[in-house]
């Protein structure tokens, strides 16, 4: 006997719908259309809860009680100090407007650097790269994106150019009334050229702002890509993104994910390899306290022979927060000689701390190496018990420990002011000076 | 090392039918319509003389039942079910309530020595000098004969089928039944509660280490039937039980479902271990036919320094769906999981293990070996969590995966929940394939194909098998030749 229960639609879903129904998207330049398509598919489905196996650990219908309103079209605020990123580009967001003011951009042969508006004028392939979902990308909340997101970056990486110094692009969440920010971006690196490209977020503790992003990556034959995502959002805004990375032949792509703030943060990460030889090198750092919860949710796609993956992911969690890690490696049936390697850890300093891991694999060739390992406790006592026996007080190492623990994925950031940046986080987070 | 020498043996001597137990006894069975409703419900309740809760028991699950859904998690793939298409109950005429061996039809008794179990209690298992088995014997619906009873009864241990349980320990049946797998635990376990037949049911009082191995040895015999057996084992403080069971059915080109329900309970200090060697019939090289194995088995360790530990070797079933679990209660107590899964041919395997650590100090050990042939796939899925009040809680597992041929997948999906900063957890999974360079070894030491792949993987699975009882032993070194053979070349 089934029952079908007419689903009833939450408060933020509802005002979701309304928005949706107020905005004015006939002149806008990306296919209307499609907005609306994927506005329905996320009315039938509702925000995920965790009936919905991937998103089993964060139960977004319920967290997510309301949904703040879309951004004033009034005046443009002030983006503030921007002196910390001052060695790189700079594509500065203010509640989700570009402030060109602000803004440092490459203006480098070979580097294209437009706003999605122009550039989907300019191209007109691009709105369907960007519209369908990779596999293991799509949900409710990249339609949500789909649907609102009339900003963002598109950064095109001529054949062989390289991009001089990293490209960052700041969303800075400034004043004192909460909105929902939509942006798309994406970048597209040729054949053998390279770039650094960071997305940092940013905004005041307190403030239930919402930001929801969704980047594509396209990684050329050959090339060499870090991209860097740092959130370092307010204590109760929510940070919801997709990253769709589609790597080409004998191309590398590093991608690390550090996590500071946000009440509710979640990654949903897809990446392809397209091409033989590639290599992809996945970091994550999470750090929370109270009562945050961050939620790593990464797809691997081995969909080609002689590719190497390798994921580590390492999270540290105080008080009574929460930290999700959800990976699957799948490898397909001709991936033959296939190496893929995840690791995730987690360290709980605290009684009320969780951690839920579920590394996956899905493996349909013989010829592979793929292996994945999880571990979670405390601190080690053994190791504590040797720097205390010289003469390190407990506090300091037990700082020392978690530093060293996090430090295996900063260190993974080549870029040394990026990785000076992201190490004073974790740094702050631990409330130590940093001497670098 | 001779079993090694055995596994090669038997694959050698094996040329077309791999599955021997496919065989079909012709006897007369007894057996109600097709279909699922209430009066069959009534009807099994009737011809087992059950007490009137029992039966409201019954019909309780199966009002609840029809309100559920099949589940579809599970990385398997089957047609619908048609539940109205199976008979729920079938028994060898004249076989109720046999009350000796020499009442028993031998056409029976002649079944079981073809499959090598020994229901003479002067006999003992083929190959294993001196081991002397208890076991109760079910075919298809109703249990034909429970050996050494009365040896048991001397130490005050309850073994018999679990209808004759209900008629004479029903207040111990009261207690346990469905306190560790409740009624609505999940759609097949409700299914089960409703039309299950028959099972074992074993009490070990306080203080009692069991004599001997207890054993149950399950027989799907009629067409188009479902077994849906009850197996309930208590071990009261201090006692220790080892349990084996076993399993065959015929060859036959349509699904039979078996949906079992296994619940241990271990209190204060008690131990359990279990072990399984599943050869249900697995279907035919193109994946007609074979046993869907559905099957909820859990156990509760209820005491401190309790102590429960599952055995699997999965070989046969078409599709097998069974998680065996620990409920780690008490405080101290411990929970193992070893367990080989083999698939070959079109099998479908979605298995691992539960450890839910809810005491102090509790503990768990897993050890998966999954190998995966032919166009197989071969799922473990497992879940690991300690509750906030679990502190110190350990879990060590260990999942490796083997896949021979490229037309198969081997699947690893864990689920590791850590609430309290004392629990320990690690978990390490490897996937791989058979080295070339071990292929190369042992062909250059004059062996052949499928010797070097029996020998390489026996040597895989070799912390796992050391977990067996020695009944076991021999017989899963046989098996995993038997289950692999053609998977090369």
């Amino acid at each position: 006997m089934l029952t079908t229960v007419e689903r009833v639609q939450t408060a933020a879903e509802k005002a979701l719908s309304d928005y949706f129904a107020g905005t004015d998207i006939a002149d806008s330049a990306r296919g209307a259309e499609v907005r609306r398509a994927a506005m329905v598919r996320f009315q039938e489905q509702g925000l995920p809860h965790r009936r919905i196996e991937e998103w089993k650990y964060t139960d977004l219908r319920t967290a997510m009680r309301e949904a703040p309103a879309l951004p004033e079209t009034g005046d443009a605020l002030a983006a503030g100090d921007l002196s910390a990123y001052a060695a790189g580009y700079r594509a500065v967001f203010v509640n989700g407007r570009l402030d060109t003011a602000a803004s440092e951009l490459p203006e480098a042969a070979g580097v294209t650097v437009t706003s999605l508006a122009e550039a989907l004028e300019a191209d007109a392939g691009l709105a369907e790269r960007l519209d369908g979902a990779m596999e293991g990308a799509d949900s409710p909340v990249r339609d949500l994106n789909t649907a609102f997101a009339d900003q963002g970056m598109v950064i095109a990486i001529a054949d062989g150019a390289t991009l001089d110094r990293p490209l960052q692009i700041i969303h800075r969440f400034v004043g004192e009334a909460p909105a929902s920010v939509f942006l798309r971006h994406a970048l597209r690196v040729g054949d053998n050229a390279t770039a650094t490209v960071a997305e940092v977020f940013e905004g005041p503790d307190g403030l239930a702002y919402h930001v929801n992003t969704a980047a594509r990556i396209d990684v050329g034959t050959q090339a060499n890509v870090t991209y860097l995502r740092l959130q370092a959002d307010g204590t109760q805004a929510f940070n919801l993104a997709t990253l769709e990375a589609d790597i080409g032949a004998g191309a590398e792509l590093t991608l690390i994910a550090a996590s500071f703030g946000a009440a509710l943060s979640r990654v949903q990460a897809s990446v392809k390899f397209s091409g033989e030889h590639a290599i992809l090198k996945h970091g994550g750092l999470k750090m929370l306290r109270g009562k945050q919860h961050a939620d790593l949710t990464m797809f691997v796609d081995h969909a080609v022979p002689n590719c190497v993956s390798e994921e580590l992911e390492k999270t540290v969690l105080d008080d009574a927060a929460r930290g999700v890690f959800q990976g699957k490696i799948v490898v397909r049936p001709d991936a033959q000689k296939t190496d893929g390697r995840m690791m995730t850890q987690a360290l709980l300093l605290s009684e009320g701390a969780e951690a839920d891991n579920k590394p996956e694999l899905e493996i349909y060739a013989d010829d592979v190496q793929c292996g994945h390992g999880a571990t979670s406790g405390q601190i080690d006592e053994t190791l504590l018990f040797y720097l205390r026996s010289r003469g390190i007080p407990e506090s300091q190492a037990r700082s020392l420990l978690i530093q060293a623990f996090a430090g295996e994925v900063v260190d993974e950031i080549e870029d040394e002011a990026l990785r000076g940046i992201v190490a004073g986080h974790a740094a702050r987070w631990l409330g130590v000076e940093l001497d670098v | 090392m001779p079993a090694v020498q055995e596994t090669i043996e038997q694959v050698r001597s094996i040329d077309v039918d791999k599955y021997k137990y496919g065989f079909t006894t012709e006897i007369e069975t007894e057996k109600p319509e097709k279909g699922l409703s209430e009066d069959i419900i009534r009807y099994i309740s009737a011809r087992k003389e059950e007490p009137e809760w029992m039966l409201e028991w019954r019909l309780d699950a199966y009002k609840r039942w029809l309100t559920m859904t099949e589940p579809g998690w599970a990385k398997v793939e089957y047609p619908k079910i048609d539940f109205q298409d199976i008979y729920y109950y079938a028994a060898p005429k004249g076989q109720d309530a046999p009350k000796s061996l020499d009442e028993v039809d031998p056409e029976l008794l002649l079944t079981y020595e073809k499959l090598g179990i020994p229901l003479k209690e002067q006999e003992v298992l083929a190959g294993v000098q001196g081991a002397r088995v208890a076991v109760d014997a079910v075919f298809d619906s109703v249990s034909v004969v429970t050996t050494f009873k009365d040896e048991l009864a001397k130490h005050g241990i309850i073994f018999c089928s679990i209808s004759e349980a209900m008629r004479d320990h029903p207040d111990l049946v009261k207690k346990y039944l469905g306190s560790v797998v409740p009624v609505t635990d999940n759609y097949y376990a409700t299914l089960n509660s409703a039309v299950f037949s028959d099972g074992s049911f074993v009490y070990i009082p306080k203080g009692v280490r069991c004599p001997m191995e207890l054993s149950t040895y399950f027989r799907i015999n009629e067409m188009d039937t479902g077994q849906f057996e009850r197996t309930l084992i208590i071990a009261d403080e201090g006692s220790y039980v080892s349990y084996l069971e076993g399993c065959t059915a015929p060859m036959r080109d349509t699904n039979q479902l078996h949906a079992a329900v296994v619940e241990l309970i271990a209190l204060d200090d008690a131990e359990i271990k279990y072990s399984t060697v599943q050869n249900w019939y697995p279907g035919d090289k193109d994946g007609k036919g074979g046993i869907y194995n559905f099957v909820t088995k859990r156990g509760d360790c209820r005491g401190k320094n309790s102590k429960i530990s599952w055995t699997q070797v999965e070989t046969g079933s078409a599709i097998t769906w069974k998680y065996p679990s620990c409920i780690l209660r008490g405080d101290n107590s411990r929970g193992e999981f070893y367990s080989i899964a083999i698939s070959n041919g079109r099998q479908q395997i979605d298995s691992g293990t539960k450890m839910v650590h809810l005491g102090k100090n509790t503990s768990s050990r897993i050890i998966s070996k999954g190998i995966a042939a032919g166009h197989s796939d071969n799922t473990y899925r497992g879940l690991v969590s300690a509750h906030a009040k679990a502190a110190n809680a350990r879990n060590f597992t260990q999942c490796d995966s083997l896949l021979i041929g490229h037309k198969c997948g081997a699947h690893t999906v864990p689920y590791i929940e850590a609430k309290t900063a004392t629990a320990v957890f690690e978990h390490e999974a490897t996937t791989s394939k058979i080295s070339d360079d071990q292929m190369f070894y042992c062909l250059s030491r004059g062996l052949g194909e499928e010797e070097a792949v029996a020998l390489i993987v026996n040597g895989f699975v070799r912390d796992v098998i050391q977990h067996l009882p020695m009944e076991f032993m021999v017989e899963t070194q046989k098996l995993i030749g038997i289950s692999l053979e053609g998977s090369v070349g």
